[in-house]
């Protein structure tokens, strides 16, 4: 039996529609996927790096490498760049540099990540207390050339990270808790 | 003539030139007496972060609302200032683990209003008989850690001048311990900031990182190991912690590690009671913490300053900043020259206090030259003298202010096991050589300096801040906005700061200071280091000042750190 010329149609915009579907679904799951083997660096020098090793690599068990003063000679064969953002004037000390130069350590980096395709993970850990002005000058400068940011939110009262990233697109998980920020990590990290 | 009689009395339909104008005048000085009242006031009238307390009978400001509480419950259960005080401070060591507690020391000074007199005790920590280093000394571990003086000296302090027995003002601290406290966002951000060190020592980081991560804001902290140590002490008196069951645990743990604390340093240890410290300040008196710590210096900055019309200009005009950062750079110069432990070393306390002292070294400020290099002044010719403070006045008028500390945040990033108890690491706050370089049984200095203001005979105000080496500058600061400038205590505590020292070419300051002001100071030569809006850098005062019209306390807690103020 021959099938009407309108059913052939609507079949026909069906399949389209299911493509598209699935195209979409699947550009969706490359965007939000971040791949190993990951570097953490810290930006700013903040103790929070710390934290974030104890939380990604000691309980989640990641196996990510981390070095906190990672410059773009260090990303070679990784995928994914966990900057863990928050300043300190006592950690900046303690690694020798001064603000200026760790600004133009994140930019470097920033601009490496992008020539080699590693996808960048924007963390944000530290409470209210943290988000003074050197640690916003950061955060302004990272969070829009990210390509996910994870935030907890006593750190985003102000509601920043949401502002940066919306302006580009950026995805942003506000999590409750340290131990909720790295289940969210976990789960992008494919 | 009658109609024009009442309407001589009667606000005309439509006022007159003339009637206006007295109108404006009147309502412009009723205005003017309104404002005038609203700013003599010792509470103040200028917006700040927190509001101040205004209470009749009693009051303690302290870095915790839970401490500061339970001092107050102590007064309302019939204690004077000084049961207060040490209720008070037994308590902030424990919801302030980090600034302060019973392995630490600190420095407390009274005023007892009946009798007009005024008494210190020194609980500085010592170093241990045996201590020993052949290099730099340590700021972490067992070696970094002092005899402790914070039990002897509240134990001293309560039985001399206290009401109350030991047990009742311990009662609070100990309930706290055994049933916790919510973390706040400054402890959380002090115990992340700390947190390398802190994981190191397992006893320690089982408390404050119970899952191997921080304790975060709003998780309850309990320390029940420290509630079972307070409840020995409570019970059995200072002498369990210097010579029983809780020195044993103590010196076993110093034996084990690498630490230099014996039985018999214990055994040995003393609060010890000195005269404080005077001065006198455009009409008021000062006294405040003798050394080994900085009220000898907080003392002759001011009256340097005496020297300078500060209040004919506003409080952060360039001016008042230069000014008062050459007078801090003289007095942090002179404390590093001759504040030490007076029982090791000759102190020239009486050239270092006198007027005259103060007006040479005055002489020597230029309005617009920046001194680079400061050196120590010659005090005896003209000789004829990770911290937390808390004052507390009751009904009478008696004044207790104490700082107390544990060194740096967390001390020596040690806790003996079982028994909660957070050691110090003073030790490192020795010199290398010198006046201050380290001997056995020598008191280190620091510059804590809780300040007690007279106004002839009456109480004005009682300060005290953390805040290390800020302490010193930041207690000038205080002082000036409330004497100089007529601030209520709360404007004088949040009021921007900043920070000059003979060794240190910047100036440190907050963020909120005028920028007109930094620009000027900027071409003057000056090298700004910006810091936060209400930077922990600076210190977290408490401060409680005597209105004397009504006689009724108002206090004022620091918004850089948790405190407050409660009164009855």
């Amino acid at each position: 039996m021959r099938i009407p010329e309108n059913h052939r149609i609507s079949v026909y915009r069906i399949l389209v529609f299911l493509v598209a579907v699935i195209i979409c679904s699947a550009l969706a799951a490359a965007q939000g996927t971040f791949s190993k083997p990951g570097l953490i660096t810290s930006i700013g020098q903040s103790s929070d790096i710390a934290i974030v090793k104890a939380l990604l690599n000691t309980k989640l068990k990641l196996g990510l490498d981390a070095n906190p003063l990672a410059n773009a000679g260090d990303l070679d064969g990784a995928k994914t760049l966990v900057l863990v953002l928050g300043s300190s004037a006592k950690g900046l000390g303690a690694a020798g540099i001064n603000m200026d130069q760790e600004i133009e350590r994140t930019k470097n980096l920033l601009k490496a990540a992008k020539d080699k395709g590693i996808r960048i993970l924007a963390l944000h850990v530290g409470g209210e207390s943290k988000r003074g002005k050197s640690s916003n000058d950061l955060i302004e400068l990272v969070v829009p050339e990210a390509q996910h940011v994870v935030v907890v939110e006593t750190g985003n009262k102000d509601k920043l990270f949401n502002n940066l990233a919306s302006k580009r697109g950026i995805p942003v998980t506000e999590v409750p808790s340290l131990a909720a920020a790295g289940d969210a990590i976990r789960s992008l990290l494919r | 003539m009658r109609n024009e009689t009442i309407a001589k009395l009667v606000a005309p339909s439509h006022p007159s030139g003339a009637w206006k104008l007295r109108s404006a005048i009147l309502l412009i000085i009723a205005s003017l007496v309104v404002f005038a009242s609203l700013s003599s006031a010792p509470g103040g009238s200028a917006a700040t972060k927190k509001v101040a307390v205004v209470a009749d009978k009693g009051m303690v400001a302290s870095a915790h609302a839970l401490a500061s509480q339970a001092g107050v419950d102590i007064m309302k259960a019939g204690g004077n200032a000084i049961d207060a005080a040490v209720a008070t401070a037994f308590a902030i060591g424990v919801v302030e683990p980090n600034a302060s507690g019973i392995g630490g020391e600190g420095m407390i000074v009274l005023y007892r209003a009946d009798k007009k007199w005024t008494v210190a005790i020194d609980y500085r920590s010592a170093a241990p008989a045996s201590a020993k280093f052949s290099g730099a000394i340590p700021s972490t571990g067992h070696a970094a850690v002092a005899i402790p003086g914070t039990v002897a000296g509240l134990a001293s302090a309560l039985q001399q001048y206290g009401t109350m027995k030991l047990a009742k003002v311990m009662a609070p601290a100990i309930k706290l311990a055994e049933d916790g406290f919510v973390v706040s966002p400054t402890l959380a951000g002090v115990i992340a900031d700390n947190f390398e060190e802190i994981m190191k020592n397992p006893p320690l980081a089982a408390v404050v990182c119970p899952s191997g991560l921080p304790l975060e804001a709003g998780a309850t902290l309990r320390n029940p190991d420290l509630g079972r140590s307070l409840r020995k002490i409570a019970d059995g008196g200072p002498d369990v912690f210097y010579k029983g069951e809780l020195a044993d645990r103590i010196t076993a743990e110093m034996e084990g590690h690498g630490g230099f604390i014996t039985k018999s340093d214990l055994a040995a240890y003393r609060a010890v009671g000195r005269e404080p410290v005077r001065g006198e300040y455009r009409g008021y008196s000062l006294i405040s913490a003798p050394p080994p710590v900085g009220g000898t210096s907080v003392i002759e900055i001011m009256q340097i300053l005496e020297h300078f019309d500060l209040a004919n200009n506003a409080p952060l005009a360039p001016a008042n900043v230069h000014l008062m950062s050459e007078a801090m750079k003289r007095g942090f110069a002179d404390f590093s020259a001759f504040i030490a432990d007076p029982d090791f070393e000759k102190i020239p306390i009486a050239g270092l206090l006198s007027r005259d002292y103060a007006k040479k070294r005055a002489a020597e400020i230029k309005p617009d030259v920046v001194s680079l290099k400061v050196g120590a002044g010659e005090p005896a010719k003209s000789e004829s003298g990770s911290t937390t403070s808390l004052c507390a006045v009751d009904r009478r008028g008696n004044v207790a202010v104490l700082t107390q500390t544990l060194s740096d945040f967390f001390g020596a990033k040690v806790m003996i096991e079982g028994t909660g108890i957070i050691l110090n690491n003073e030790m490192k706050n020795f010199s290398a050589r010198g006046i201050n370089a380290m001997a056995p049984g020598k008191r280190m200095r620091t510059t804590i300096a809780p300040t007690i203001i007279l106004k002839g005979d009456k109480t004005f105000a009682a300060l005290g801040t953390p805040g290390a080496a800020r302490i010193i500058s930041t207690m000038a600061i205080l002082i000036s906005n409330l004497i100089d400038h007529k601030m209520g205590i709360q404007e004088a505590i949040e009021a921007p700061r900043f920070y000059a020292r003979d060794t240190d070419k910047n100036l440190s300051v907050e963020t909120r200071m005028p920028p007109a002001t930094i620009e000027a100071l900027t071409k003057l030569g000056y090298v700004i280091q910006t810091m936060g809006d209400y930077d922990l850098f600076f210190g977290g005062a408490q401060g409680i000042i005597i209105d004397p019209k009504t006689g009724k306390k108002i206090g004022g807690a620091d918004p850089r750190r948790d405190g407050a103020v409660v009164g009855f």
